[in-house]
This record gives structure tokens, sequence and C-alpha cells, in this order.
């Protein structure tokens, strides 16, 4: 019984995210969703967001703490190409507020990074307000797996010395009701597979990273 | 070049040394001079009671030592017989019937010693007085090579010297035992004899994974696996052309999801679990094909990028002890291998400890780019933290790209550029007798590893002039090599690490870490380690830089009275670099070529240059950028000399008694102006 409710969520979701992607593509040329208004330099926009609950906790392993996950948002940003240039050296790390995010893909020739950031289980109205706090950024080249909650909150001091803050709450809003319904699934796999799909809509150039989720 | 005049007022300045030459020349013992004696320890010619062992397979040279006994030949590749009759005076004037005999063991041969050519018939030579020249003959007819999924078929050589068809007294045989005379392979560059599937299987988040295996994998047994653990911003499904060629000559290769974005600690992890559910889940991926197929105790890990660092990291999880698995076990991993490393974790870390390790650098890698201005992007380090048996790979021209086939750029800088339809065949070439050498023991594997690019390379690679590789081999210490200098203990210059004295005589000579001191190629005069990428601060690689210009010089490293006796021994191994963009090395840019010297307690001395064998010390590859200048990081390349070449014709250094081995450079002696690197001065066994 618990399998088919969690299938039947994961239908919903990826229903929601199928009826934004039909919405964007609509709207856009080539096959991808038209750029937003930037609203930042290295973080430009929030395009979308959607909160999601797993049965099961995955270790999130963007963090020296590795902290176990059992909710959060999955989001796609919009940012800065060369912060997610691919390369085997060290990168940008993006963060939100205290948190690192998991970028599923490099995003590079897109500008457009969909990810997950690890947070407390809020959904309803007041989800969009959390996320409207936290101020998003790229923390300075190294390894997501060094970086530890001591060196985001200096890396986040730093950027809001450049002029990075949170995204306004209409554009939260307007990103959280485009992601939809929060997804309720059973593990990372299930929600992998609703990440490539928004990896195949946003940045179509990262489709080999997209059939791996759906293997 | 056969026993060379002493460098003018350079190097002898040994005393024991001189006193001998002295005494030598009063009584006439000039090398050129000498009657040959026969066999390695000076004396009478023993008459052997039975079929004795000898060196006879070979591969002809153009100067002194004349003949290279090498073990692998590729099929269709001359394979001589070569006989020096210094040593072998009672075969002076005799017609012989050689054979090449399908390698037996010694047991094999004393149950049946009748001779059957693999040829169908033996070849009548007739040996004569004087040089090995004289006396080497290409063997007639080919050979097959064809050894299956295995590499090389061994092949024993027999001079019948009574002619009576059996093996025994007074006949000389290239073989008797374990090794074979030689071996003849088919080329390792091109698809090995099984045809191959290929599957894609997903066991969950991050157990993506890629596999490949031999078709008829139900009717084979046991097969190595091959885990490949791709680099950041590549794919699982970049590296066909390994799977699939491994596959081909008998491995089950598995390239799998690898989480590199948080780092190579993250991919590390990846590496460790997907070896682990593979091998826990064969009984269900590709439908249960593989259970029973696989052999989990000779495991190799081929990582790429972040991924190769990876599978370094990988091995120091299990060494301390942070995992463990059911499935396998750290001495399960009989090979690392990693292709253009980061090094963001450094020694503690990133580092196979006991394993064997290989490592493969692109001259041209534009990403992991080898420049000092980052120690994450030198790659060298993690070869010489290893303590197994280490190799390299260095391939100008090749950038970090290259080495997958997912298409794209292949991230390079520099000139000269390699294409994948150059790398790929190269990789292939030295993948198979790598895999093969650690997974099966093949001995024939280790000539591929160790012999010159430029004398022994796989039919189907390409041979256009911008490929050129460089290789470095180094036994690990447990094989009781005779270390006589590895620069990291006893500091001073005039001391080996073995406590034999070093006397020098070069403008420049000097002792340190093999880190370059600062973050730019740039040379000036004073930076004396400039271009050396071997160890970070943390690391303790150490060697010696030396210059010369245009006059005679070198370095005469003592043999500790204990270990003068080196028959046991098989080669004399050094490793050397040229300094790049210094003065010296680009006022003649090329190989640089130099004389290797053995010295007996009686003085008497043999020189062979390093050239005889097609080799010298590379050339930096001409990139620029990474400061000032033109030339990448300085580029080591192990030479190894078989001691027995220094007794060719009639030589009467003795083996059993070397005082001194004493390198020697400049203008009588090879290049005329060089300044170089040098580190392991060493004897090895084969």
């Amino acid at each position: 019984m618990k399998r088919s409710w969690s299938i039947g969520l994961v239908l919903l979701g990826v229903a929601a995210l199928g009826v934004f992607a039909i919405e964007r593509v609509s709207g856009g040329t080539n096959g991808a969703p038209p750029r937003a208004t930037r609203t930042g330099t290295e973080v430009q926009t929030l395009l979308l967001a959607v909160p999601f609950e797993l049965e099961e906790p995955y270790v999130h392993a963007w963090r020296a703490e590795r902290p176990s996950v059992q909710s959060g948002w999955l989001v796609v940003l919009e940012v800065d190409a060369e912060k997610v240039r691919p390369t085997e050296l060290a990168q940008p790390v993006l963060c939100a507020g205290d948190e690192t995010l998991e970028r599923y893909h490099h995003g590079y020739e897109a500008g457009r990074v969909v990810a997950l950031l690890p947070a407390d289980k809020v959904f309803g109205a007041r989800a969009a307000v959390e996320l409207a706090a936290r101020t998003f950024f790229f923390a300075s080249p190294q390894l997501p797996e060094q970086i530890d909650a001591l060196a985001i909150s200096a890396e986040r001091a730093l950027a809001e010395q450049r002029g990075c803050a949170p995204f306004a709450l209409p554009l939260v809003e307007r990103a959280a009701r485009r992601g939809g319904a929060p997804i309720v699934v059973k593990d990372r796999v299930e929600l992998d597979r609703l990440a490539a799909q928004l990896i195949l809509t946003y940045s179509p150039a990262d489709r080999a990273r997209a059939e791996e989720l759906l293997r | 070049m056969n026993r060379p005049e002493s460098p003018q007022g350079a190097v002898r300045r040994r005393a024991v040394s001189s006193v001998f030459a002295v005494l030598a020349a009063a009584c006439g013992l000039h090398a050129r001079a000498q009657t040959p004696l026969p066999g390695v320890v000076p004396g009478p010619a023993p008459v052997p009671r039975a079929a004795a062992p000898a060196e006879l397979a070979a591969r002809p040279l153009a100067q002194y030592p004349w003949v290279e006994f090498a073990r692998a030949y590729f099929e269709g590749q001359n394979v001589s017989v070569a006989l020096d009759t210094s040593r072998y005076p009672w075969t002076i004037g005799q017609t012989v019937d050689v054979w090449v005999v399908a390698h037996r063991s010694a047991l094999e041969w004393d149950a049946n010693p009748f001779l059957v050519d693999a040829r169908g018939a033996p070849q009548s030579v007739t040996f004569s007085a004087g040089s090995v020249q004289a006396n080497t003959f290409v063997l007639t007819n080919a050979l097959s090579g064809d050894a299956g999924t295995s590499l090389g078929v061994g092949y024993d050589v027999v001079l019948d010297l009574d002619g009576d068809g059996k093996l025994g007294e007074p006949d000389l045989i290239d073989g008797l035992g374990a090794e074979a005379g030689f071996y003849v392979c088919k080329p390792t560059a091109l698809a090995g004899p099984l045809a191959v599937t290929e599957v894609l299987y997903s066991g969950g988040t991050w157990l993506g994974e890629d596999i490949y295996y031999p078709t008829n994998i139900a009717a084979l047994g046991a097969l190595p696996l091959v885990v490949v653990s791709h680099g950041n911003g590549h794919n699982y499904t970049w590296y066909d052309h390994i799977g699939t060629h491994l596959a081909s000559w008998g491995c089950v290769v598995m390239s799998h999801q690898n989480n590199t974005m948080p780092g190579p600690d993250s991919a590390a992890l990846t590496t460790l679990q997907n070896t682990d559910h593979f091998l826990a889940n064969l009984g269900t991926i590709a439908g249960g094909v593989l259970a029973g197929h696989v052999d989990s105790h000779h495991i190799v890990w081929i990582g790429h990028s972040r991924g190769a660092e990876g599978v370094a990291r990988a091995v120091d999880r299990l060494f301390d002890g942070a995992n463990s698995f059911a499935t396998f076990t750290l001495a399960d991993i009989a090979l690392v291998s990693s292709i253009a490393p980061t090094d963001f974790l450094g020694t503690s870390s990133a580092n196979a400890h006991t394993q064997n390790m290989s490592l493969w650098v692109g001259g041209a890698d534009a990403d992991v780019d080898g420049c000092v201005a980052s120690d994450i992007a030198v790659s060298w380090p993690l070869l010489w933290r290893a303590t197994g048996v280490r190799q390299s790979i260095e391939l100008h021209g090749a950038g970090h790209g290259a080495f997958h086939d997912g298409g794209g750029s292949t991230v390079s800088a520099g000139p000269c550029l390699l294409t994948r339809l150059d790398v790929h065949p190269i990789m292939k070439s030295y993948l198979v007798p790598l895999v093969k050498r650690y997974t099966e023991g093949n001995i024939p594997a280790e000539d591929f590893l160790c012999r010159p690019w430029e004398t022994f390379q796989s039919p189907g690679v390409p041979t256009n002039s911008c490929v050129v590789v460089d290789l470095q081999y180094a036994e690990m210490a447990s094989t009781g090599k005779r270390v006589l200098d590895d620069f990291e203990t006893n500091l001073t210059t005039a001391l080996s690490s073995c406590g034999g004295t070093v006397i020098q005589t070069f403008d420049i000579y000097a002792e340190g870490r093999l880190d370059d001191p600062n973050s730019v190629f740039t040379f000036t005069a004073s930076e004396t380690f400039n271009g050396m990428c071997d160890g970070r601060a943390t690391d303790n690689v150490r060697g010696a830089v030396m210059a010369w210009t245009t006059s005679d010089r070198g370095v005469n490293f003592e043999v500790p009275i204990a270990w003068r006796d080196v028959r046991d021994y098989t080669y004399l191994s050094l490793r050397a670099c040229q300094s790049t963009r210094a003065t010296e090395t680009t006022a003649a840019l090329g190989d640089l070529d130099f004389t290797l010297t053995l010295q007996d307690t009686l003085g008497h001395e043999s020189s062979i240059r390093a050239s005889a064998y097609g080799m010298g010390i590379e050339e930096p590859y001409q990139r620029t950028s990474c400061g000032t200048g033109t030339g990448w990081n300085n580029e080591w390349e192990t030479v190894r000399v078989r001691l027995t070449d220094f007794t060719r014709d009639g030589s009467l250094v003795d083996l059993a008694n070397v005082a001194a081995v004493e390198l020697r450079f400049g203008p009588s002696w090879g290049g005329s102006s060089g300044r170089i690197g040098l580190d392991d001065v060493e004897f090895v066994r084969e």
C-alpha cells in the first residue's frame, strides 16, 4: 500500500513539473525556457522551486558534515555560467543561507542549474517565506565535500558584502507556483527521476546526465 | 660504443679506481687489447656438464653492446639469436643448429629433451671469433603470438652444440626455467580474440554501471575485474574504448557513475560502493551471466581525473580501515591506474600506499594541466606516494579529454596536439600489459612497461612525429633491489643514500626535493629544481640536478663492499629528465644521450651509451604559459641496462666485484651540454 501511495505522489509530482515544463517550453525558443529577469550577478534568479520529502533519507555529500537529509527544495536556478564551467579543479560552491546545494549537473551551456537544497520540511504558504529568507550565492572555489558550517557562514558574509541578497518574496512565490505541489516520494532514486525531467527542460545540453538519472 | 676512454680529467677521481687503472695500464691490460675471457666471473672457461642457460634471443643494436636480450617481440617482428663467443669460446668455429622450441619448464625438458622446432625446422649457423655482431643471426619464419587472451607465446632457443636433436650437455638454452627465452606477442593496441557484450545496469543512486564482458563468458573461468571511475563533468558511458578492448582480452569491465562533483573523496566512496555492489549482485546483473566468472581477487581500478584521485583515495580508505567490504579487500586491488589525476587531498589521503600504481599524464592537458601554480593540478605526487610497483606513461600532446571517448573538446593546449584517434590506441597498447602484468603476473608484459617507446611499440599505434611517449618503471623495495642512491637519506652530495661515496665533476650539482620551488616553469639559473613536479611540500621525493656546458663531466657512485656482487641482479636502472626551459636544455633541444659505465674492483670498466638502445633523456613537451619560456614539466624516463650487456665482447668488467657505477656526460659521452635531473640509481632484478 505504501508503495502505491509513493508512486501516486511521484506521478503527481511529474504531472506538476510536466505542466510547468510545457508552459515554459511553449514560451521559449529552440525548446528551452526563456531566461527570467536577472536579479543577481552570480545566482541570477530562481526559476522554479518545489519542496520535497523522502521516506528514506540520503547523505548530503556536498558539505563536510555529510548530514542525513529527508526534506528540502528541488530548485532550478539561473546562474553565471562561468561559475559552473566544468573543471576537474576547484569550482565555486553553490550555497543558500547556511546550506550548500547539491547540483545535479554542471549547467554550463544553459547557465541553469537543477539542484537540491536540504531544508526542514515546510510545506504550504510558509515555505516560500522560508526560502525567501535565504541568500543564494557561490562560495569561493573549493570542494563541496570539504566545506563546513563555519566556512559556509564566512563565505555567506563575503557574499553579502559583495551584494548578494535573498530573492524577493514574489519571485520565490512565483517559482514555487511553477514548481507545483510538494514532492513526496520514497527515495532519492524517485526524486532524481523528477530532477532529470527538469534537466532535460532547463539544461538540455546535459541530457547525458539526465539519462543517467532516468535509467 | 665499446670501452670508451675515460673522460679527460673529469670523473675518475676515485683513488682505488685510479690506482688500479694505472696498474692495469702498466700491465698492458688495456681493455681493447685483452684476450676475451669466458663467463661472467673471470677465470678459466667452464665446460658445461649439462645444457647451460644462456642469453640468446636478441634484438640487434647499431652500437655496443650490439644486441639487447629483450623478452618480448611482436608477431612479424624479427627475432635474432646472438651469441657472445667471448663468453663461450668453445663454440667458435662450430656450425650449430638453432632450435626455436615452444617453451617448456625445466621439468618438461627433463621429461622430454627432444627438440621440436616451432618453425618446422632448425636453422644452421656458424659461430666465429670476434664481436657478437658477427654472431647475430635473424631467426627465420614467423612465429605465432596467439596466446588467446593472455599475452605472449613463450619460446625457448636452443643451440644444439652436439647436434643430437636433444637438449643436454653441451647445449646452450635461453629459457630453461619458468621464463621462456623470448615471447612473441599479438599487438596490444588491437582488439583481443573475444567478442564483447555491453550492458547498462542501474542498482540505484550512483550505481549506474556500463558493463563489458566477453560474449562467451559462460565458457570462460573467473576473469579479472576492471573498474573505471570517470572524472568530473565526464560520464560513465564514455569509456567504451577501455571496456571493449579489455573485455576482448578476457576481462570484465565495469564503468560506473561517479559522484565527482562534491570531490574526490565522494568519488572514492562511489568507486568502493560500485565495486561492492557489482560483486554482490553478480547473480542478477546482466541476467546473472557473470556469476562465477568474475575474479574478485584480481581487481584493477582505473580512474580519470577526480575519479583518478578517487581510486587512490579509495585505496587509502581501505588501507586506513575507514571502509571494509565482504566482497573484496585491499589485497584484491591488483593495480590502481590513475589517468590525469587531481591532487586535492594530498599526501596522506590521495595515496595508493602499498598497491601497484600506474599514472597517465597528458602533456597538453588544459584542465589538470600540470602547471606548478596549483598543487591540485599536478598529478605526479600520487605516483611516488605509492610503494608498490610504479609506472608512468606520459604522452606529449594529449589533452584531458583525449583519454575518454565522450566526444567534444580534448581540453588541450600546446603544440602538436593528439586526437582521440591517436591517444586511444596508445592507451589500449599499454592497458593490456598493465592488466596482464598485475592480474596474471604475465612476464612479457613487463617489457611493455619498461622498454622505451622509441624501440618497442605495438603495431596499430600512431606513428606520426607528434607522438612522444615517456615511460617510468620502478620496482618496489621488497624485491630486494639495491638502491645506490635515491637521494632521500645521507643528504650531502658526497654520500649516496646507501652510504657509498659520490664523486662528481659537474658545473652544478645539487640534491633536493623534486618540487618546483615556485609557481611557474620560468627558468632562472639559481632555481635548480625548476620544473620538478614529483612531490609537494609534504612529500619526501628527492633527487639530484646536475649541469654541464661543452665539457665532459660525470658522477661516480661507489658500490658498498657488501653489494659488489651483482650477478643476482638483472639491470642497472635509473631515472632521468631534462630541466625544462634551462639554457642548457634549449641550446640543443632533443633526446639527450649519455654513457653508463660499470667499474670493477680491479679497475676494469665497460661503458654503454643510452642511445644504443634507442634511449635518451626526453626533452620536455614544448608548451608555453605557466611563466615565460617554452617547455612543460621535466619529463622523467627510466633507463634500464642489462648488467650482462656490460660484459659483452670480452669486457673484463667483473659483475661479482662491481666497485662503482659512473654516469658520464658531455661531448665525449653524449649531449654536449645539459641540465638534468637524476634519481633512483639502483640494481634491480627482472
